[in-house]
């Protein structure tokens, strides 16, 4: 229905297109839908099919919608705020991630949770005296390598402004070329509002790098579904595995792009269906991780075992994996709530939880798929 | 009260969405932050809330674009801008309400 619902003409989007099974379970979707905070895309989704959906469902996806487009309204006023504020200041700014996600995809129906915007990191104790004095206090919690928290000050929008001076992500070896990026970004209006923002491949990329902090969101997933369904003409193929190559990160492209197209039906070039085949032991089991996150996900209830695992072994250099495993047992965060041994107890039991399914998929991973897995390029 | 002559103006302290189709939009104060939906209809008004109108004016306008509208449009447009004035999400550009005016000697 996703697939769907987010092609170019929507209003085309019959019943007859959805290969329906039995009877709807409202209430799963309904679940699934919240739980994966897609529930506004849902909704246009919906309404673009002539599912015959239950009054009091269609009521709920709509407040959903009004909800996020209400909140997203006031972020947007956040963040004019805080750019003004930053513009004064001479410091140089770009929006990404959420907002940068309205102007490259599906603008109001993707819900913003916090406000990202990436700076220089020269820049940090300036930006931090222009929020202090703006009145944007810094969340207080354990010192980021990578941003800083300050708590919303507007009067409607109590969301987070998280200030990113450095997006590398060392656990995983992930290496974008920061600067490259500050040169290929462009100023850009994002739903009235001035801001910089990065380059579409960049953007891209950057999206697909959050994958495994996000845990193979379905939500990114729909994001860089829908920039690449909305800019598919625009997009340089080749340029896009150049640069995620370079940036460390070409296993994570290559089965990200492998799971739009097989789980979501994403619209790529023969050749981009080409250079994502699962090509050996390893492509298989990275797909088969994400396969299974995703379908974690989607399942009611909900009972994860590979999604903690998922965020750690999508990597250029399966060498690297027990190293990455052990740093996250060791180190790795969780609740705030707890205490430093409880998260490590948790952080081991979740971890071990998952095992059987991991060697499960480490013996599946050994038999090469048969076909193409039901790609379907165009 | 406002009556046909009044002129109203969208608050600038509202942030406002159109959602597309057939769906209207969101309006939300930002001060308040309550937010509100509005219908196709809702919209059309609010979109032509530049206070340069009259409330006649804008019945006028929004006749052709709604054929099926009641006929006392008019009075329906006043009571949705009503709500809206006693919401703050607009404000009477001019003139000002007559209630509210002093008299004629």
């Amino acid at each position: 229905m996703l697939q769907e619902g987010l092609t170019p003409a929507p209003a085309a989007v019959k019943r007859g297109s959805f290969p329906l099974v039995g009877e709807v379970d409202w209430t799963a979707m309904c679940t699934v839908a919240h739980r994966c905070r897609i529930a506004p895309i849902v909704y246009q989704c919906l309404r673009a099919s002539a599912l015959p959906v239950p009054r009091d469902v269609m009521d709920w996806f709509r407040v959903q919608h009004y909800e996020t487009v209400a909140r997203n309204l006031a972020s947007l006023s956040e963040l004019d705020a805080v750019l003004k504020a930053f513009a004064a200041g001479a410091i140089p700014a770009i929006v990404f991630k959420g907002p940068a996600l309205a102007h490259f995809g599906n603008e109001m129906a993707r819900s913003w949770q916090d406000l990202d915007i990436l700076i220089h990191t020269g820049a940090v104790d300036q930006v931090e005296s222009v929020l202090l004095k703006a009145g944007y206090p810094l969340i207080p919690g354990p010192v980021h390598r990578n941003h800083r928290r300050y708590a919303g000050a507007g009067n409607t929008h109590r969301g987070v402004l998280e200030i990113h001076f450095n997006i590398s992500d060392p656990l995983r070896s992930h290496r974008p070329d920061v600067q490259a990026i500050w040169d290929r970004s462009a100023e850009m209006k994002i739903l009235g509002v001035s801001a910089r923002v990065p380059e579409l491949t960049d953007h891209l990329l950057l999206t697909i790098m959050q994958l495994p902090h996000h845990h193979w969101s379905v939500r990114l997933l729909v994001d860089i579904l829908h920039v690449v369904s909305r800019w598919q003409s625009e997009i340089d193929w080749d340029g896009l595995f150049r640069r995620a190559a370079s940036w460390q990160m070409i296993a994570l492209t290559r089965t990200a792009l492998w799971v739009l197209i097989t789980r979501f039906g994403a619209s790529v070039p023969r050749e981009v269906v080409s250079r994502v085949q699962p090509a050996g032991y390893y492509d298989r089991f990275h797909r088969g991780i994400a396969d299974q996150a995703i379908d974690e996900q989607l399942a009611y209830p909900f009972r994860a075992q590979m999604l903690w695992i998922a965020p750690f072994v999508v990597v250029d250099r399966p060498g690297q994996v027990p190293a990455i495993l052990l740093r996250r047992l060791l180190f790795g965060s969780g609740p705030s709530e707890e205490g430093k041994v409880e998260r490590a107890f948790h952080r081991n039991m979740t971890t071990l939880a998952a095992l059987p399914a991991v060697v499960r998929l480490l013996i599946n991973s050994l038999r090469p798929s048969p076909g193409n897995g039901g790609m379907a390029p165009r | 009260m406002i009556d046909a002559k009044t002129r109203i103006r969208r608050n600038t302290d509202v942030a406002a969405h159109e959602l597309g189709g057939t769906e209207g939009g969101v309006l939300l104060h930002l001060k308040s932050g309550q937010y509100h939906g509005v219908d196709t209809i809702g919209w059309a008004i609010w979109s032509l809330l530049d206070g340069s109108r009259s409330i006649a004016d804008l019945a006028a306008e929004l006749r052709p674009r709604f054929p099926d509208a009641p006929d006392q449009l008019a009075d329906d447009v006043t009571s949705f801008l009503q709500d809206l004035l006693e919401r703050d999400l607009v404000q009477v550009a001019s003139p000002e309400p007559e209630a509210s005016s002093p008299g004629p000697a």
